[in-house]
């Protein structure tokens, strides 16, 4: 079994897990993270569960749906699978010798978990990571982007529920009984039981039933491995060494994200380590400053050159609302305030982005 | 009613997480009071139970503008009433010990749910008499949307009494007379071309188009201020330079403008000025929109 808890030398690795809703840069700062931790010489993987792969050019590197290493940064692979084969290949990988994996080909409930819903791909995603994730002393996750990532952290608990509990293996029964010939007292013990598919056939039919009750059934054949595996990609993302990022933008409305997402993690019982407040124009652009000095400006510029000044303002007082109120709600929690890079290419940008957090998160988490 | 999204009894407000899409749905609201309209906001929300949102205050004086807040575990059982036939039978189905467990893996499950209580909300007897509905929808994901999930179902389901409630959530959708889709965006390049793989999506799984595309926090552009920084670029030798940057920043504004039009193609659209400039958010697009409306 691939240890992604400790190597050899009993060396703790680091896990970082990025959040943040659309448009806020996520995947820039988690690309720039993994750089950063790469030129230490630690060496990185980074991993994107969003399908839309954006972290391809972030990184500027070609989709594949295997680990590739990033050309320009020694010491750093990133891992972006593919959205409609992933969650196919580990299930095929999981049923492996059991004679479900033929069954259930053609099932439509078997079709449907595999045809890229929301929540399986990232799932499949974090189950196919564990064998890859061995050689790393640090992951880097970068979510997809939305608030819904959030449930991301929970859904490993979820499914362990529903695997360790008698849940899964009554209903594994369930789908095996159908034309057995029973004695009275199985036949009592499955009156419960057969009133409650008779209720279910009622309201779907009674194929809706079978497929579902067939594809809980291989689920709970191959219990031990795939809770091994959940277990796995539950730890990766929750476990003691997982620190939790939070991307804001530096806007009025970051306050709310960024409650939602210390509040949806404190549910989980975790917190997030740093908040990262990205884009903060914390100068006026020097035209402004120069055109504001000039005696005789025409009416339109001074418009411009206000508008420029109050937007710049704009997000480094937001920036400090941010952080008043993240200082009530989470003190102590560390704070990186990201400037807007002034670089054109995503990987470019990426590098400045890199070279920021490693002198206002990493050192000084190194410090501390 | 100018704004035609709002003609339907239903309208779902769409878009991806962050980019304002409740502002919006309460915004829209908004307007369709101000057009004469009983509108009331629906919403997935955490908490037990149909209850009106709001401040608490709100709730107990019973204040019309309360948002609806549809219960997560609520919106299941009561999609799931009419098809056991009746709610009790629902409840002993659905809260059975392994079947609980299964229904909380299942994805997508929730949001199926609440579009079929907001389909069975309009028209429904509420305390506070209605005639429009504005459901700030979950945050759109990735891969298949749920929009689709009344299809997805319906291939899994081929008779009966929960495929005949899929098919009629279908056909609803599907009907511009009866839903109206505006989609929330904001003018980033990554959220743009969003927003037009959501529209593809929704031809492909609907047939149809979004109504409405509503752009939040649309650079300013300053009237004028293009041709004045060309003037001094060539008047002003010592201060060229610095003109010809203010150029590039409006060219920037204006092509951020641009590319939104451009995702705007074909159907209509509105563009809310960026709220960064000091104002609340939800007052600056209310404004905007009662304006538009």
């Amino acid at each position: 079994m691939t240890n992604v808890r400790r190597r050899d030398g009993g060396i703790v690795i680091e896990r970082y897990v990025v959040y943040g809703v659309g448009g806020v840069g996520k995947t820039t700062v988690a690309a720039a993270l993994a750089v950063a931790l790469a030129r230490r010489g630690t060496r990185t993987l980074v991993v994107t569960t969003d399908p839309a792969r954006r972290l391809a050019d972030a990184l500027a590197v070609a989709p594949s749906s295997e680990v590739v290493p990033v050309p320009w940064c020694t010491g750093l692979d990133c891992y972006m699978p593919d959205a409609r084969s992933t969650p196919r290949s580990v299930a095929a990988a999981l049923l492996q010798g059991t004679p479900h994996a033929e069954a259930l080909v053609r099932n439509p409930v078997f079709e449907l978990l595999c045809s890229g819903l929301a929540g399986v791909h990232e799932l499949a995603t974090l189950a196919s990571l564990g064998p890859r994730a061995a050689g790393y002393a640090a992951i880097v996750i970068d979510t997809a982007p939305s608030r819904h990532a959030i449930e991301l952290v929970s859904l490993p608990g979820r499914i362990d529920a529903l695997l360790e509990s008698r849940a899964l293996q009554w209903l594994g029964r369930l789908a095996q009984r159908g034309n057995e010939p029973r004695g009275i007292t199985q036949r009592l013990i499955d009156w419960g039981p057969r009133r409650l598919i008779e209720r279910f056939e009622g309201a779907l039919g009674t194929s809706a039933v079978r497929d579902t009750l067939a594809v809980v059934g291989a689920i709970a054949s191959i219990r031990p491995r795939l809770l091994e595996t959940i277990r796995l990609a539950g730890d990766i993302l929750t476990g003691p060494s997982t620190r939790h990022l939070v991307v804001l933008a530096p806007r009025s409305g970051s306050e709310q994200d960024a409650r939602f997402f210390t509040e949806e993690l404190a549910a989980a019982g975790l917190r997030p380590s740093h908040y990262l407040i990205n884009r903060i124009s914390s100068e006026v652009p020097a035209w402004a400053t120069e055109l504001a000095a000039s005696p005789q400006l025409a009416p339109e510029l001074s418009a411009a050159v206000a508008l420029a000044e109050i937007e710049s303002k704009a997000t480094v007082e937001a920036a400090d609302q941010i952080a008043e109120m993240l200082a009530r709600i989470t003190p102590g929690a560390a704070l990186v305030r990201i400037p807007t890079m002034s670089e054109t290419t995503p990987a470019a940008v990426v590098t400045a982005v890199a070279s920021h957090l490693e002198r206002f998160m990493l050192d000084r988490g190194a410090a501390s | 009613m100018a704004i035609r999204a709002l003609s339907p009894p239903l309208t779902l407000v769409l878009g991806k997480g962050g980019v304002g899409r409740s502002t919006v749905a309460r915004a829209l609201t908004q307007a369709a009071r101000n057009a004469g309209l009983r509108a009331r906001c629906v919403e997935l929300g955490p908490g037990s139970g149909l209850r009106a949102g709001g401040s608490p205050a709100q709730r107990q004086s019973g204040a019309s503008d309360g948002v609806l807040q549809i219960d997560r575990g609520q919106a299941l059982e009561n999609a799931a009433a009419p098809v056991f036939g009746s709610r009790a039978l629902a409840r002993a189905a659905l809260g059975n010990f392994a079947v609980k467990r299964l229904l909380d893996v299942l994805p997508g499950i929730h949001e199926y749910a609440l579009l079929l209580n907001a389909v069975d909300l309009v028209g429904a007897d509420l305390p506070v008499p209605c005639d429009r509905l504005i459901v700030d929808m979950p945050a759109t994901g990735h891969g298949l949307s749920w929009l689709g999930a009344a299809q997805r179902f319906a291939r899994l389901v081929p008779k009966g009494r929960s495929r005949e409630q899929a098919d009629r959530l279908d056909a609803t959708l599907r009907d511009p007379l009866q839903t109206a889709l505006v989609v929330t965006c904001v003018p980033e390049p990554l959220v743009l071309s969003e927003t037009l793989e959501l529209r593809a999506e929704l031809r492909a799984q609907l047939g149809r188009d979004a109504d409405l595309l509503v752009f939040n926090r649309m650079p300013e552009v300053p009237p004028g201020a293009a041709r004045a920084a060309h003037q001094l670029a060539a008047d002003d030798t010592t201060l060229a330079p610095a003109a010809a940057r203010l150029i590039a920043w409006l060219a920037a504004r204006e092509e951020a403008r641009a590319l939104a039009v451009a995702a705007a193609a074909g159907i209509p659209f509105i563009l809310l000025p960026d709220s960064s400039v000091g104002k609340h958010p939800a007052a600056l697009t209310e404004m905007s929109l009662a304006g538009w409306a």
